[in-house]
């Protein structure tokens, strides 16, 4: 029985937590358990599960306010179910001699599924668990039943003390987080390296070693090692990026795309505009820096550049304006025979863009919208590098 | 239950293999750490610590050494300290081929055999090291010192080593001596204690992390400060340390996260040296909205600004 309301603890762990978590992380609780650490105090088992599971302090913090939650709902419901238990038990011996072990068995499996299935059982499920059943495999069906209901329990409570702490605020017409994006610094950053045209420049301390074979079987005798010259990745890439208004939201993604941009690819520019293509773009994010859109065009023409487009579209409002249609018709009339090639990495899902100003958009350009497990990403380095 | 690693009180003196000399600093770890470090070592894992720069992390694997092998530690004791070009292989060993072409040109005029001699190429890294002294019973300590510097990449590279605990060497084990051969070979008898620090300036593949335990190494409270600033001053006024300790735990609370670098036990001790030079009196250290020495605790100019602002 405490094996599963750990398993159960587990379960949800990596549900809420850290969903690569495997069976082999349960199992080394189960050895830390039984070399003694985490028994006795609450405390020692919340040590012991976050040290091995958590990965990261601020998930560390929640995972001791769920623990605290768990283990105070598990002991009510153990509790319930002791007491609802007793009255029956007798009933169930009786029961039981009329049975044979594999009916009982067979009764009982079945329904296991409905019970942890069912969101609102009522008090005649559980008796009907008790009844068919009995010894410890009972009390395991019903304890997993009780731990089904109470993880949505526990589930709003949690909600609701996040608030309560002031976490966010209610006064704020919106809130920006950052903790929820589709995908992570690390895959982009992953995904950013395929973008690659080296260019040799400068020396290193590494060894060519074919050239400097080659040096031997020349001369006939190794005099000194030959060294190669460093590759530089010379991916030209320019972001545009839809600033303000209804990018608001985006912000801290397009954020994130460019700040691994430009960690990962040194030729990375990056020009702000809104809405729209105008006259001017802007280095800045707060609208300094300006650059013509002309000058910025010829720029482009000197040397094969990769172009990346961070907009709604008009997507997020869901409105169509024929003067924005327009002005990036005449800005892409420009822009391709100047560029290498051009994605458009729109932060609204598809089904959004029906009725839009990013509907007609799609059409002038390859448009992907930003989906889930940072596979979008995947795509984006495939077009650009087309 | 916590066997491992009792406070280190006074500052200690050990010696390398080599014969150099080394001191210990006093450590006193909390007991959560306590407690990390023996699960640690009874599930064989690594132990992942991140926290504040100067808060500690470092110096755990050397206290853990010292607590299990006194005045022998260092000859248990293996440091990787990691920086942003280093690669797995590294670790494991390097391969010295310049020499060995080198060599084997002179072989061809002196008609010797030198070059012949492979393991005399071979350099063999903090991992390699301690996985071959990790004897039964006797665990060696391994540091991997702030691998989030490396390449991205770099953690998910030791995987296999991390967990198999076993090495190889390409070059020797392909040659013909089967002395070499075994040499080739590195398995570590006894899982060495392994410790990582990281400062975050990286996110580790998730693959890595779930190989390790992870602790978060805390900013020690007030009564640990007294602790660890009496252990490193010995003789030293009981008024102005308490004075000092007030002064900079409230500097700490003001800075709080909107410092660039908030102040952390490294600097206090660093504070106090100065203090302690240059025998600052008591009414200064107490003084409201200034600070003595300042330039051991503010570390970057907007820092000092905010301070004088307040």
């Amino acid at each position: 029985m405490n094996n599963l309301l750990l398993y159960n603890l587990f379960e949800q762990t990596r549900d809420r937590y850290n969903r690569h978590l495997g069976l082999s992380d349960y199992m080394l609780l189960l050895d830390a358990m039984q070399q003694g650490f985490g028994v006795g105090k609450k405390e020692d088992l919340e040590d012991l599960c976050s040290m091995l599971w958590l990965k990261s302090k601020p998930q560390q913090e929640q995972f001791k306010v769920f623990l605290t939650a768990y283990l105070k709902e598990e002991s009510e419901q153990l509790f319930k179910t002791t007491t609802t238990q007793k009255p029956t038990e007798t009933l169930n011996n009786q029961d039981d001699t009329q049975q044979n072990p594999d009916v009982k068995e067979q009764t009982q499996t079945p329904q296991t599924p409905n019970q942890t299935q069912a969101n609102t059982p009522s008090v005649s499920d559980t008796k009907e668990t008790v009844k068919t059943g009995t010894g410890d495999g009972n009390d395991m069906v019903t304890v997993q039943w009780n731990i089904g209901k109470m993880v949505q329990n526990v589930g709003t409570t949690l909600n609701t003390e996040g608030v309560g702490k002031g976490t966010w605020k209610p006064s704020n017409r919106y809130i920006l987080s950052e903790a929820y994006h589709p995908f992570t610094e690390r895959q982009l950053r992953q995904q950013w390296r395929r973008l690659r045209k080296k260019q040799k420049v400068g020396h290193t301390p590494d060894i060519d070693i074919e050239a400097t074979i080659k040096n031997i079987a020349t001369k006939g005798f190794f005099d000194a090692p030959i060294h190669t010259r460093r590759a530089v990745n010379d991916f030209r890439l320019v972001v545009l990026v839809d600033w303000k208004g209804s990018m608001l939201a985006f912000h801290s993604l397009s954020d994130l795309i460019v700040r691994t941009l430009r960690a990962e690819l040194p030729k990375t520019e990056v020009w702000y505009f809104r809405n729209q293509p105008q006259d001017y773009f802007y280095g800045q994010a707060d609208w300094t820096k300006a650059i013509t859109t002309d000058k910025l065009l010829n720029q482009l023409a000197q040397s094969p550049t990769h172009i990346l487009i961070i907009s709604d579209g008009g997507a997020a409002r869901g409105s169509f304006v024929t003067e924005r249609l327009q002005a990036w018709w005449r800005f892409f009339n420009k822009l391709k025979p100047m560029a290498a090639n051009i994605l458009w990495l729109n932060p609204m899902p598809k089904e959004r863009w029906a009725g839009s100003t990013a509907a007609y958009l799609e059409k002038m350009v390859a448009m992907r919208a930003v989906s889930d497990e940072g596979r979008v990403i995947k795509d984006v380095v495939k077009v650009l590098k087309m | 239950m916590l066997r491992y690693i009792n406070d280190i009180k006074v500052k200690t003196d050990v010696k390398r293999p080599d014969g150099t000399p080394l001191s210990i600093a006093p450590y006193f770890p909390s007991t959560p750490l306590r407690k990390a470090v023996n699960m640690a070592i009874a599930l064989k894992r690594p132990l992942l610590l991140k926290g504040e720069p100067g808060c500690g992390k470092t110096r755990l694997a050397l206290a853990v050494a010292y607590d299990l092998y006194g005045n022998d530690c260092m000859n248990h004791y293996f440091e990787w300290n990691i920086k942003s070009a280093t690669k797995a292989s590294d670790g494991i060993y390097t391969f010295d081929h310049i020499r060995r072409l080198r060599d084997s040109q002179f072989d061809k005029v002196n008609n010797t055999r030198d070059s012949d001699n492979l393991p005399n190429y071979i350099e063999k890294g903090a991992l390699a090291q301690a996985f071959e002294k990790s004897k039964i019973g006797k665990p060696a300590i391994l540091l991997i010192d702030e691998i989030d510097k490396a390449d991205i990449d770099f953690p998910n590279d030791l995987l296999l080593e991390l967990d198999q605990k076993r090495l190889e060497i390409p070059e020797l084990l392909k040659s013909k001596n089967p002395e070499w051969r075994k040499q080739g070979n590195i398995t570590a008898e006894e899982s060495p204690i392994i410790f990582i620090t990281s400062n975050d300036e990286k996110e580790l593949p998730q693959a890595f992390l779930r190989r390790c335990l992870f602790h978060y190494v805390d900013f020690p409270d007030t009564p640990d400060l007294e602790k660890i600033v009496k252990a490193n001053f010995t003789d030293f006024d009981e008024k102005i340390r308490l004075a000092a300790i007030k002064k900079f735990e409230l500097l700490r609370g003001k800075m709080g996260t909107n410092a660039e670098k908030n102040v952390s036990t490294s600097e206090l001790l660093d504070w106090i040296s100065l203090i302690k030079h240059f025998e600052t009196p008591l009414e200064n250290i107490e003084k409201d909205g200034v600070i003595e020495h300042f330039q051991a605790l503010l570390k970057s100019r907007n820092d000092v600004i905010n301070f004088n602002k307040k």
